[in-house]
């Protein structure tokens, strides 16, 4: 018993080992002195940080990306909001139907949903700008995971409140906006928080419809990295992480980051 | 009662009706124009097209290339499953087991990487590993593949009542045998669902040939990518995609099919 323990305990320190050093490897090459990307880094500076934080290119993709996911979350957040109410009340026999075409999007791989809107988006050269096209495309993609979580709080929820609040007089779009989204708040603000991160970390997309207006953050981060290959990317990389690992953490805290998935 | 109900209900059609309408628009319609210019000889962007043709599926059906590529594909992300389900089990089983703070911990580190843009994590790969090498896209798959099969089975391994394990022991079975004739068995369902996930989003994996295999790696994605954008063989494009699309779905349904299977042949054991 007490081998197959250390055995366990080994085989799982290097699981949790290998999925973390890629990150601490970039961490520890954001503070090198080489031009270069190389590990173990060389020396100690900080100038690749002051670099990131005045660098335009990085600036303006990284307002980009969060500027198209605030968008595409918001109208997947409305949209998927809806039709999760609707799912919820109806008694449809099509309902079964309708919720396999919402979900689609995540069944149906990113890269032939790219190639069907690159194909798609031609036909309408000049209606839709290339940040619409991204947004647009960003929010059907969302969709499903918003739907995922505002359905699953909305089936914990006691239909009595709802009637409560109707038989105290009020109106249904009072109810509706003080009663009923109030109660699956924690739900809608689940699927914006996992859309925006899909929103952003998107590179599928982004790569059949790049264009050289809108180079979103991913799209820059992958042209440094094939093309310079410095420290600067670690320097962005290792913002990143904390970033990642402190929302992770908020959300885990608020929320319980198993429930999302 | 019913009729009262009608009337304070705000849901309405247009519930149902503007989010249709936007998911038509900009996802089916999109699917429905390529699954129709893959049966038509395409002439360019925005140019009429040629006539109806089944030259498309044939000239990727008939040319033995394509078959390997394809083949490679499916080979890569098929190890992926394995080697995620190998590596995951015992941390899954493990991170099942614990409670409040230990458990949060541990959970955000396994999820770390997913929450970190794949640009990075895949960078750091880099520079560990030579890019353009089968072990380069093999392990960018896994890594990418390892927390979502964890995730997976963590809820199967938690549902195990712990009783059934401990009657095990008690009844004299070591903890090898109590694994493999009582704990496997009772997460085979989750094992099943997190290897397809695996393999399903592995077969699809685009940014990971595209940056490990630096070119030199070619997988269903990246040819797709290529005649979608490089060379603007848009029907040929289509007809790649439907044939990856069909593949993917079997791949996905599959591993119903294969537990019903299981299922029945247990059944007429009487197990």
């Amino acid at each position: 018993m007490k081998w197959t323990k250390a055995i366990g305990v080994a085989f799982r320190s290097l699981v949790y080992f290998l999925l973390l050093a890629p990150l601490v490897v970039v961490i520890c090459t954001a503070f090198s002195e080489t031009n270069r990307v190389v590990f173990p880094g060389r020396g100690f500076t900080l100038q690749w940080f002051e670099r990131a934080f005045t660098n335009a290119e990085f600036t303006k993709s990284l307002l980009l990306s969060v500027q198209i996911a605030c968008v595409s979350v918001f109208l997947a957040c409305v949209l998927g909001t809806m039709i999760s109410l609707w799912f919820w009340k109806s008694n449809s026999r099509a309902k079964s139907l309708f919720q396999m075409i919402f979900l689609s999007p995540i069944v149906i791989p990113t890269i032939i949903s790219a190639v069907a809107f690159l194909q798609y988006f031609a036909l309408f050269r000049g209606v839709f700008t290339d940040y619409w096209k991204l947004c647009l495309t960003y929010a059907v993609i969302e969709l499903p995971y918003v739907i995922r979580t505002v359905t699953a709080n909305l089936a914990g929820l006691d239909t009595s409140f709802e009637e409560a609040s109707v038989v105290l007089g009020a109106s249904p779009f009072k109810t509706l906006f003080q009663v009923t989204l109030p109660c699956i708040r924690q739900g809608i603000i689940g699927g914006a928080i996992f859309s925006f991160v899909v929103a952003f970390d998107e590179c599928v997309i982004i790569m059949f419809m790049k264009s050289a207006k809108t180079v979103t953050f991913p799209l820059r981060l992958y042209s440094y990295i094939t093309e310079s290959f410095t420290p600067l990317i670690s320097a962005y990389s290792t913002l990143f992480i904390i970033a990642a690992a402190a929302v992770l953490y908020l959300v885990e805290r608020k929320i319980g980051v198993s429930r999302l998935y | 009662m019913e009729k009262e109900k009608d009337t304070w209900s705000y849901v309405n059609i247009w519930y149902l009706l503007i989010p249709l309408i936007f998911i038509a628009l900009f996802f089916v319609f999109p699917l429905f124009k390529m699954v129709y210019m893959s049966f038509f000889q395409f002439t360019g962007v925005n140019q009429p097209l040629g006539s109806f043709t089944l030259e498309n599926y044939t000239r990727f059906l008939s040319n033995a290339d394509y078959w390997v590529i394809l083949g490679k594909t499916l080979g890569l992300s098929f190890l992926s499953g394995i080697l995620c389900t190998v590596l995951g089990y015992p941390v899954a089983y493990h991170l099942s087991r614990m409670q409040g703070r230990t458990k949060s911990l541990f959970t955000v580190l396994v999820l770390l990487p997913l929450w970190v843009p794949i640009t990075v994590r895949l960078f750091g790969l880099m520079t560990l590993i030579e890019r353009g090498t089968y072990f380069a896209v093999e392990a960018g798959l896994v890594y990418c593949g390892l927390p979502y099969m964890i995730i997976v089975l963590m809820g199967p391994i938690g549902n195990i009542d712990r009783s059934v394990e401990e009657a095990s022991y008690v009844c004299g079975a070591g903890f090898w045998s109590t694994f493999f004739r009582v704990t496997l068995p009772l997460t085979r369902k989750g094992l099943i669902s997190g290897f397809m996930l695996v393999f399903a989003l592995n077969t699809a994996a685009f940014v990971v040939p595209v940056m490990l295999g630096a070119g030199k790696i070619i997988t269903m994605t990246t040819l797709l990518y290529q005649q979608a954008t490089y060379i603007y063989d848009w029907g040929f494009a289509s007809a790649i995609s439907m044939i990856f699309l069909v593949i993917t779905m079997l791949l996905t349904n599959s591993g119903d099919y294969f537990e019903n299977l299981m299922q029945k042949r247990r059944d007429r054991k009487g197990v």
